[in-house]
């Protein structure tokens, strides 16, 4: 009887100090937070409904980071998204779950998402907020249903004051944490590579003589080889502006019969073989290369575009209209990926504000 | 039984004929909408409604199809009654393969009477090379609206672009890409014709853009290695012949 008091008295007071929510604390407004405007790049697209601030962005940046959302408390976004890859997953062409099991497609790069519309290597999923708590419940990634992942945070000292400070009360929810995710997500800019740099004062921060070719072939039309025009690569009309990328999707001529692509939203399909084409900031560190991470390294990107793109219903015409090649040297080749790596940006891959709070 | 199985039948027949008995739409006005301007644009082949990427159609000399259609108006003026231009700012990027038949809505038209309206297909030399990303990101001119549509360090916006295949007179099936834009290679388009008052209904100007004109009207294109695609360079004859044909390209419908 003794130690059945004892046993109580212990249990109240395990439960007495565990923390629970308290959603009458009342907690300043958050602090909103303005995107700097870069020159050249278009003003940033923040959704209305879910403005950021300082306090919802640094929530997402403890969530991002958190390995209690997997099913095992072994992953968390990061454990794929790895910051100084551009947020890719360490080289992998396809991702490893809690459970061992395999993804399909290669980890996406994270940044300058405030100017993109669609999300998934097919575009799937037409927002970051619809996006970003699907790989906690994907049994094949973190394996973990939303409802304990909440769980586990309220159980928690530090999450239920990050929720009232980023939201007004201590209340945690899938759309609160969706938010804070999409908050921290769409702070990720990439926007001061040496490319940018040069942009910005090209006398002070110059491209060298082989960046400068490659950059020309790079911008370039395709002519025919013997036309008597300079060699062109064509690759501005997908990865063009200076996003590099045109924010569509492409049938690249990866294969024959390409897998369904863009044609899962349509239902068209003049739509099968589409993927999201890439921006092509920060290319130097995303590799392997396209949604199945076939191509480890960017001369395999380039040989594929010069000379082995695949004929199928769907293919680009752009590449298809270059019928026999683009008949791209090796020096030229070496001259693109040199313009490619000024696209690096070391500024956003070592960034202390998207790096754990852990 | 039979009465029933008649009575049925007349029941049938009735909301058959009701159903099918849709009331003509009339073009010019209608009394439930706020009064406005309106310019709709039917992208055709031959007087058919494009049908991207699935149908074949005959130029003179070649089958072609359609992937992608897409171009920039701008400059949109109005005739008034005493014979004066009125500048309209307003510009469109229209994509339609998205939305083969486009409507323009031109709202805070001053009111009266007009005689006439014209246009440019392209985009004006100062906002053609001007920087892109200044634009906010709902205009047309703005890279997240636009973003194939320009082309980045180059030569500003591409203002015409068709892309498609081609069947007829190539050992396989082909691909056609002709990317028209180039300060000198605006297409002004002017029709007299067209009058119309705007008081307090609303007015729709219908337009059809006929695609067979690109391919032969004036100049007979056919598809040869050499003139597969089209990027505007300054030596590029394709762009120059093409250009040529696309004053024809829009039509008073």
């Amino acid at each position: 009887m003794k130690h059945v008091f004892l046993l109580s008295l212990f249990f109240v007071g395990f439960m007495a100090c565990k923390p629970e929510p308290n959603p009458k604390k009342e907690y300043p407004a958050p602090r909103p937070v303005t995107l700097a405007t870069k020159p050249f790049f278009p003003p940033a697209v923040i959704p209305a409904d879910n403005p950021l601030t300082v306090e919802g962005i640094e929530l997402g940046r403890h969530l991002f980071y958190e390995k209690k959302l997997s099913g095992d408390n072994t992953q968390s976004c990061a454990s794929c998204h790895n910051q100084e890859l551009a947020f890719t997953d360490n080289g992998k062409p396809f991702s490893t779950g809690i459970t061992g099991a395999v993804g399909v497609r290669n980890s996406m790069p994270l940044f300058n998402l405030t100017w993109t519309n669609r999300f998934f290597w097919d575009g799937r999923v037409p927002t970051l907020r619809a996006q970003v708590l699907l790989p906690i419940e994907d049994p094949t990634e973190m394996h973990e249903s939303l409802e304990n992942a909440i769980h586990k945070l309220e159980q928690t000292a530090l999450y239920p004051e990050l929720f009232g400070k980023a939201f007004g009360d201590e209340v945690v929810t899938e759309e609160r944490m969706a938010k804070a995710l999409e908050q921290f997500i769409l702070s990720i800019q990439s926007t001061d590579s040496k490319f940018d740099k040069f942009r910005v004062n090209p006398v002070l921060s110059p491209l060298s003589l082989q960046e400068t070719r490659g950059f020309n072939i790079f911008m370039r039309e395709f002519s025919p080889p013997g036309s008597g025009r300079p060699v062109g690569a064509d690759c501005f009309h997908c990865h063009g502006t200076h996003l590099f990328t045109a924010n569509n999707f492409t049938n690249n001529g990866l294969d024959e019969s390409p897998a369904v692509g863009f044609s899962i939203v349509t239902n068209d399909p003049n739509d099968i073989g589409k993927f999201k084409t890439p921006s092509l900031r920060n290319v130097g560190v995303t590799g392997p290369y396209m949604h199945d991470g076939r191509f480890a390294t960017l001369e395999e990107v380039l040989e594929h575009y010069n000379a082995h793109i695949k004929q199928s219903q769907t293919l680009d015409v752009s590449l298809k209209s270059q019928g026999m090649g683009l008949g791209l040297t090796t020096q030229d080749k070496a001259d693109i990926i040199a313009f490619l790596h000024t696209l690096t940006d070391s500024v956003y891959l070592n960034n202390p504000a998207y790096k754990s709070p852990f | 039984m039979r009465k029933l199985i008649l009575a049925a039948s007349v029941w049938v027949m009735f909301f058959t004929l009701t159903g099918c008995n849709e009331k003509p739409v009339d073009p010019i006005t209608n009394p439930e909408e706020a009064p406005v301007v309106k310019m709709v644009i039917s992208h055709e082949f031959n007087g058919q409604r494009i049908n991207f990427n699935s149908v074949e159609y005959a130029t003179t000399h070649n089958l072609v199809s359609f992937a992608e259609l897409s171009y920039f108006l701008t400059d949109f003026e109005f005739k008034k009654a005493d014979g004066t231009w009125m500048p309209f700012a307003y510009q469109a990027l229209i994509r339609a393969r998205q939305t083969p038949v486009d409507t323009l809505v031109f709202t805070n038209l001053p009111k009266g009477a007009y005689q006439g309206l014209r246009f440019k297909l392209g985009v004006d030399s100062v906002n053609n090379h001007a920087d892109p990303a200044l634009w906010p990101n709902e205009h047309p001119l703005s890279i997240m609206r636009g973003g194939t549509m320009h082309w980045s360090w180059n030569a500003g916006y591409i203002f015409f672009k068709l892309e498609g295949r081609f069947f007829k007179d190539a050992p396989i099936q082909g691909a056609y890409s002709y990317h028209i834009g180039r300060d000198d290679l605006i297409t002004q388009y002017t029709f007299e014709d067209i009058s119309f008052n705007y008081n307090d209904k609303v007015v729709v100007l219908p337009m059809r853009f006929e695609a067979k004109n690109f391919f032969e009207t004036p100049h007979q294109h056919m598809m040869r290695d050499s003139a597969l695609f089209s990027h505007s360079a300054f030596d590029d004859e394709v762009a120059e012949i093409l250009h040529g044909n696309m004053s024809n390209l829009i039509l008073k419908d």
